[in-house]
């Protein structure tokens, strides 16, 4: 099956903004969409340029807009987007080659609410030890893999760079309901700023676009609520 | 190394829902601001006298302000039952695992009230509009051209 | 454009502390929630059991005689304002990015709600029926 790609190319050393081009692959309907773009830079043209690693949507690294929607390339399917396919780099952050971007704002952010668990006590000889109910209130947002899916589709991040973004407010969510971090105050208070979770303005496309199924914005409302009650 | 920042590549995100009702209280919240001042400005002629009051509001009295009425009460309703989905979304912890029946649940809300309205609103103006014209007037009239004298009762 | 790199250390020490964001977004809330009754109230007055058609200087007069509906329109006037401006401070803020434009929008923004302000205060407090 021949399938029609359209990609949005750049190169910063020839062009002044992105372009469209156009590949014709032929594709089974099983296959990723990370197999045809494989396809073009291995067999057709070597200069176009994305990002992956694992390829197995675990890493993270080949998000992108396909038909429209944030996706990673490694989880979906020909027969899932349909043909012809539009493929675009993630929204917001810098282009540095076609679907390349500069990933250092996102991560920047992300180290903003201290990603790490805080808690200065002496653990003792073994474990910090959490009930099974304590561990659900942060289950979900332990599953995300920072491809920045997310933020990338949230349109208060498309025209705001300064805003922290949802990936940065999961990740504060994950250790802020964790029963055995202390850095909660913290980090309520760094989402506190004008650039933290009150910048959502529940459009749940980071939901939608969430690689993993996180309830993204669930998790940023969470936060808004116990910043409300912690004041 | 040279960076370019592509924000918007000419392609529309395909969000969902939930993205349009973000942009639609966008647009209506900074519409109704801009009737607000107007609004402001045309009460607060009052103070000048009944002649220069009534001689502004003159403006309004024709079909097109009407449907553009309609449309304020479409924005202040729409605006007004979505902000409630936004505090039941933000305030209420299980808000967002119900987003999409809230969605659904307030555009019925909003269609509940607003069809009504809509038709009081147009009925009234025609049945005014042929109450004060001269026999012989048809609906067609009413819509070209502005109420005649509206100040006789 | 070149993004710099920061540095993050472990255990940064919290930031600012300003809770105006966090105040800013509950007012919105309890503000839309009293509007939701005094706007859409107000709208029904004036064009489901009234017709914006009769409204003349006798039903505004009429309708100022009460002190209850100074009250009502007052408040209905301050909380717009105020809800409206901070929506506007928040769009301004999301859309533009240079700092100076951004400043110039804002003073921009709060100095025509503080005179649209006055000037509807003004008429509620002031009016007095002249025929």
């Amino acid at each position: 099956m021949d399938i029609n790609l359209k990609i949005l190319r750049y190169d910063p050393e020839s062009d002044r903004k992105g372009h469209w081009e156009n590949y014709i692959v032929d594709a089974e309907p099983e296959e990723r969409i990370l197999d045809l773009l494989h396809k073009i830079k291995w067999f057709e043209d070597g200069s176009l340029s994305f990002r992956r690693s694992c390829a197995h949507g675990v890493c993270g690294s080949d998000a992108m807009v396909i038909n429209g929607e944030n996706m990673l390339a490694c989880q979906v399917l020909v027969k899932e987007v349909g043909n012809p396919i539009k493929i675009e780099p993630i929204r917001g952050l810098p282009v540095v080659k076609d679907l390349i971007v500069d990933m250092e704002p996102f991560f920047d952010s992300y180290k903003k609410v201290m990603p790490y668990l805080i808690n200065e006590k002496e653990p003792g000889d073994r474990e910090r030890l959490q009930s099974p109910e304590d561990r659900d209130k942060f289950e979900d947002t332990t599953k995300c893999i920072l491809c920045a899916a997310c933020t990338t589709s949230c349109p208060v991040f498309w025209t705001a760079e300064t805003y922290v973004g949802p990936a940065a407010i999961v990740n504060a969510h994950r250790f802020v309901f964790d029963s055995r971090d202390e850095g909660t105050k913290q980090r309520l208070e760094i989402l506190k700023d004008v650039n933290g979770a009150f910048r959502c303005r529940t459009a749940f496309n980071c939901t939608s676009a969430c690689p993993r199924g996180i309830q993204v914005t669930k998790a940023i409302e969470d936060i808004k609520r116990e910043t409300l009650l912690n004041s | 190394m040279a960076y370019q920042r592509i924000v918007s590549t000419g392609s529309i995100y395909k969000g969902k829902t939930g993205m349009w009702l973000y942009i639609f209280h966008r647009v209506t919240g900074v519409g109704l601001f801009g009737y607000l001042l107007l609004h402001i400005i045309s009460t607060a002629l009052i103070l000048l006298g009944p002649e220069i009051y009534e001689g502004a509001e003159a403006i309004y009295k024709n079909f097109y302000f009407r449907v553009a009425e309609i449309g304020l009460m479409a924005a202040v309703l729409g605006h007004a039952i979505n902000g409630l989905r936004i505090i039941a979304v933000d305030l209420w912890a299980k808000g967002s695992d119900y987003q999409k029946q809230l969605n659904f649940a307030s555009l019925f809300v909003f269609l509940i009230i607003f069809v009504p309205t809509t038709y009081k609103m147009t009925a009234s103006y025609f049945d005014l509009c042929l109450e004060k014209s001269s026999e012989g007037t048809t609906i067609v009239d009413c819509m070209i051209r502005p109420i005649p004298d509206w100040k006789t009762k | 454009m070149q993004t710099t790199r920061t540095d993050w250390g472990r255990r940064q020490p919290p930031v600012g502390g300003s809770s105006f964001e966090l105040q800013a977004w509950f007012f919105m809330r309890v503000s839309g929630l009293v509007l939701v009754f005094l706007a859409v109230w107000h709208m029904f007055i004036m064009h489901v059991f009234n017709d914006t058609l009769n409204l003349d200087y006798d039903f505004v007069a009429a309708r100022w005689e009460t002190p209850y509906w100074r009250a009502f329109d007052w408040l209905l006037l301050t909380l717009s304002l105020l809800h409206g401006t901070n929506g506007l401070r928040v769009v301004i803020h999301d859309n533009l990015a240079d700092k100076t434009i951004r400043k110039l929008a804002h003073s921009a923004l709060y100095s025509t709600s503080l005179i649209f302000f006055i000037i509807g205060t003004y008429a509620i407090v002031a009016f007095v029926r002249q025929v």
